[in-house]
């Protein structure tokens, strides 16, 4: 056996050494290490600190700290808090409103923060509470706040779309721009699955009280108020990338500013908060970009022994067209979905597509945005389910992980059905980025 | 046994695992594939390459570095790379106002650039290099906005790298280094007045001519790069005299083939610029040359005080101009194409 | 023990200091949009001072996320095994696994940041091209905190293997990851 077959099988011992606990970066790091030195030899040694040197020195990592920040600190802005008054008051009186206004505040939320955790904890917190106490359905209710929170990472801005443009050497502002559209069409889509759910069986989510409705000028004023910081955002952030005034990481700066704002409109604004912010903040960087490390390390390595090579000649060698070799990507995204984590995924399948995409002449940027759509599919499927986790951890005792994992089941069907939309009409993906150009 | 060691030399080949500073996509990664090919045709089989592109096995930026470390057994970049540990690696790639393509040719095979060159990655990166891709001329200037005289740089919002960057501060050009996909985009959207970048037949196909106006030229002294391959020193040094020898007819071959290849791909794509995009095509105001010509002289001797390599390589382009200077006027009116691509009947 | 406690207080102060860079490195960056928009002057070192600081940022608190537990693991599976097995599973882990990266990083980033200082190596991306050598020394720095903080928890994931159950409670076991991202 070649050096590329013990490449195989050092990628299928990471993804063994994964799923059984090992801390993912330690695992991508290390095990390309002990095959390194049997396969390519001392060489493999100097490789590791150059590597790391090179993805130090590599600018669109920036976007990643200065995102997170800005979602930390978003955290503490109360932009949630007011978005979910006005939706709870315009979706509340309908069939399943609240289901409905969970996803609805998401979406618009997603567009100001890009991390799945503060998502799905915040959106948890707020809508929760509210929807168990009216006797919403479990599976639902905790359904929408997972998603809703994974939203976050699928409308643009997005940690996941960063570390995708950093491993694929996409443009992370092309890939926001691409997103937008079948970001907030998941999202819709999420809409339009729960009300027909409601209609059919309206025992899963009452309206609101009448005694607890506001009209009028009164919602108008709630509603305005409640939108005014988000777009201010979003303008910023994302119309500053579109404009094409400012790259991907000097958005993020951009938003960092806003959220500062916003805390001090709040009057929130104290050391407490921003020291808790700051925290998050480095626990969420490092966490994402030492597995972003091993992850060089490992396609370092990985390429060195000639596994890049053997398997794009397994894949080609299926000889499946340009529609059936994305299919078939896809799917391995999807199958390694349930048991691993994605910000791993992104680093080892990466390097090993980008060539193949290259070879089958498929646009990258449209390769990109079905990669992470799919990607995102692997937040909720049992059994690692990081929307799952997170969900667990501020839910009611109740709420057992099963419900959880249930609470997922439908849409995943929904994002199932997402994929298949884009693979059918590409220009949801292209259409925008081609007004940029 | 003596003949059967002998025997055993003549057949030992060697794989060199190696990876270039760009991607695929880029037109010099094929010209590295091409060298590749011909290094293992020259030798009779005997070297074989594996070539990979940027990030693959070590970072873009680091592949002198690691080439040196002996991570990968070559490593493919411009000079320009090298400055880290070689300042003045720089003057081999991108110095406005010194050399013209195939005067840098000349240069480097006759005039003593090949020893210098040899010499700072013999010291500074553990590596010996061949000079491999000879890049056509630059475009000097994409611009939006006319030079008419020197005071039109001042203020000029230019993405700009390197050395031809450095001098353009002098000039109060505002000077933004961004990577290559933000350029056009920027352009487009006026954060930017003006860029330089690369050849036009390299930079034509990412839309360069598409959000560009003027295309300015500099009469006699565009700046060019160039591209080497560095070879692990440690594995160079191992070889027999016979496969050396060889590979370095690979390397000028492959330099002259470059070279004429990109001057006919420039041909083709200026003609598309002008006649599809509407470029304009524009010589650089005789005044601005020289004011720029200038400025860049005062620059390099400046930094020369301070960097011996740099002061070497100045040294030698000096001798260079006194001893052939004169000679190559007549190889330039020899050469000299002018608008006569072609004869038609009536042409004089 | 008063080793490993120390062992704590260091990854606990570096965090507690490179927290902070979020902060720098959001100043540093809006600079340059001043710069460029309101002045259009910018700066030749905002791109790279950029990237040292986040790239800083990210290694220097590897050893705070170690003491935090907050290395991402996917511990679906590993939380299902008893408790005596999960710590017998870690010390294999890091024996096998997180103490040989670690020496490989701090011997070999040593070396070549060393390698870098005698060269006096400058950014060859910037136009500022300043000296990156100090950078490089990030690199063995910052694993050798992450890895005394390993070699912290290692100590402990012995000592609570063979602890009497009744003590076991005062030593933190390791697997209580956090999730985040
Ligand atoms: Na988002
Ligand atoms: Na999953």
């Amino acid at each position: 056996m070649g050096a590329e077959t013990y490449a195989l099988i050092m990628l299928g011992t990471i993804v063994f050494a994964i799923v059984i606990g090992v801390h993912v970066a330690i695992a991508l790091s290390a095990i390309p290490l002990i095959f390194g030195l049997i396969f390519m030899g001392e060489r493999v040694l100097p490789m590791y600190p150059v590597q790391a040197f090179g993805m130090m020195s590599n600018y669109p990592f920036v976007a990643a700290p200065l995102f997170i920040y800005m979602g930390a600190l978003m955290e503490h802005a109360g932009v949630a808090e007011k978005l979910y008054d006005a939706f709870y008051q315009l979706l509340g009186p309908v069939r399943g409103g609240l289901a409905l206004a969970t996803i609805g505040m998401a979406i618009i939320f997603g567009a100001c923060t890009g991390i799945v955790g503060a998502g799905v904890i915040l959106i948890g917190l707020l809508a929760l509470p509210s929807m168990l106490s009216r006797g919403y359905n479990k599976t639902l209710a905790t359904g929408c706040v997972m998603v809703g929170g994974g939203l976050g990472v699928m409308i643009p801005p997005s940690i996941m779309l960063i570390l995708y443009g950093c491993a694929a050497g996409v443009s992370i502002s092309q890939l926001y721009i691409a997103s937008a559209i079948p970001g907030v069409l998941l999202g819709l889509m999420y809409m339009a699955y729960v009300y027909g759910w409601a209609v059919v069986d309206p025992s899963i989510g009452k309206p609101i009280q009448e005694d607890e409705r506001i009209r009028g000028k009164e919602l108008l004023n709630l509603v305005t108020k409640s939108l005014v910081p988000p777009v201010v955002l979003i303008l910023a952030v994302m119309g500053s990338i579109f404009f094409g005034l400012v790259g991907p990481s000097e958005a993020g700066a951009m938003g960092v500013l806003g959220s500062l704002g916003l805390i001090v409109l709040a009057g929130r604004m104290n050391l407490e908060v921003l020291t808790k912010a700051t925290t998050s903040t480095l626990k969420i960087t490092t966490a994402v970009l030492m597995i972003c490390l091993g992850g060089q390390l490992f396609t370092g390595v990985f390429i060195s022994m000639g596994g890049d090579a053997a398997l794009r000649k397994i894949i080609l060698g299926f000889q499946f067209g340009q529609m059936g070799t994305i299919i078939i990507m896809l799917l391995i995204v999807w199958l390694l979905g349930f048991v691993m984590d994605w910000i791993a995924l992104i680093f080892i399948l990466v390097p090993i597509f980008s060539p193949l995409i290259a070879t089958l002449g498929i646009d990258p940027l449209y390769f990109a945005i079905l990669f992470c759509s799919t990607l995102e599919i692997s937040n909720m499927t049992p059994p690692f389910a990081y929307s799952a986790f997170y969900l667990k951890t501020i839910a009611p005792e109740d709420v057992t992980m099963g419900v959880l994992y249930r609470g997922c089941i439908p849409f995943f069907f929904v994002n199932t059905a997402m994929v298949i939309l884009l693979l059918a009409f590409p220009s949801l993906i292209l259409w925008l980025p081609s007004l940029m150009r | 046994s003596q003949a059967i060691s002998k025997a055993e030399a003549a057949e030992e080949t060697w794989t060199w695992k190696g990876q270039a500073f760009c991607s695929r996509a880029n037109r010099l990664y094929e010209l590295g594939e091409d060298f590749g090919e011909m290094i293992t045709k020259y030798s009779n089989g005997r070297v074989k390459i594996q070539f990979h592109q940027a990030g693959e096995m070590v970072p873009a930026g680091q592949v002198f570095d690691a080439t040196g470390q002996g991570i990968i057994d070559f490593g493919q970049g411009c000079p320009c790379l090298a400055k880290s540990k070689a300042y003045a690696a720089q003057w081999f790639c991108d110095a406005p106002g010194s050399q013209s393509p195939i005067e840098k040719i000349i240069w480097y095979y006759n005039g003593g650039g090949k020893e210098i060159l040899e010499d700072i990655f013999h010291k500074k990166y553990n590596s010996h290099p061949l000079f491999m891709i000879a890049i056509t001329a630059e475009i000097w200037l994409y611009s939006n906005k006319k030079i008419n005289t020197v005071d039109d740089l001042k203020g000029l919002k230019m993405r700009a790298a390197g050395v031809r960057g450095e001098v353009l501060t002098k000039f109060g050009t505002s000077v933004v280094v961004l990577p290559e996909g933000e350029m056009v985009p920027a352009m487009e959207r006026k954060v930017i007045d003006a860029m330089e970048y690369s050849s036009i037949n390299c930079t034509y196909p990412v839309g360069f001519c598409d959000v560009t106006k003027y295309l300015y030229m500099h009469p006699t002294k565009s700046t060019s790069p160039i591209n080497i391959w560095a070879i692990n020193l440690d594995k160079w040094n191992k070889l027999p005299a016979d496969i050396k020898k060889s590979i370095e007819k690979a390397s000028r071959d492959a330099t002259l083939r470059s070279l004429a290849w990109g001057i006919e791909q420039d041909t083709l794509t200026l003609k598309k610029a002008v006649e599809e995009k509407k470029s304009e095509v524009l010589v650089l105001p005789s005044d601005v040359i020289k004011a720029f010509d200038e400025a860049s002289a005062d620059y390099y001797y400046e930094k020369a005080q301070k960097d011996k390599d740099l002061a070497r390589i100045l040294e030698s382009w000096a001798k260079f101009k006194k001893d052939y200077g004169k000679y190559g006027k007549w190889m330039d009116y020899f050469n000299m194409t002018g608008d006569h691509i072609g004869l038609v009947k009536g042409d004089s | 023990m008063k080793f490993l406690d120390m062992i704590d207080g260091i990854s606990i102060w570096s965090g507690k200091i490179v927290r902070w860079l979020a902060m720098v490195l959001s100043l540093v960056v809006l600079y340059e949009i001043i710069a460029r928009y309101v002045f259009n002057a910018p700066t030749i070192w905002a791109f790279d001072l950029a990237m040292m600081i986040s790239s800083t940022m990210f290694l220097m608190g590897a050893a705070f996320i170690q003491y935090q537990k907050g290395h991402i693991r996917v511990d679906v599976i590993f939380n299902m095994l008893p408790a005596r097995v999960r710590s017998i599973l870690d010390i294999i882990f890091f024996l096998l696994f997180f103490f040989p990266f670690i020496g490989v990083m701090i011997w070999w980033g040593t070396k070549i940041a060393y390698g870098a200082w005698i060269a006096e190596e400058i950014s060859n991306t910037s136009q500022w091209g300043e000296p990156v050598y100090h950078w490089r020394f990030v690199i063995p720095l910052a694993f050798l905190f992450f890895g005394l903080q390993g070699v912290a928890d290692f100590v402990r994931l012995i000592q609570s293997l063979f602890a009497s159950p009744d003590k076991k409670n005062e030593i933190p076991v390791s697997g209580e990851a956090e999730k985040v991202a």
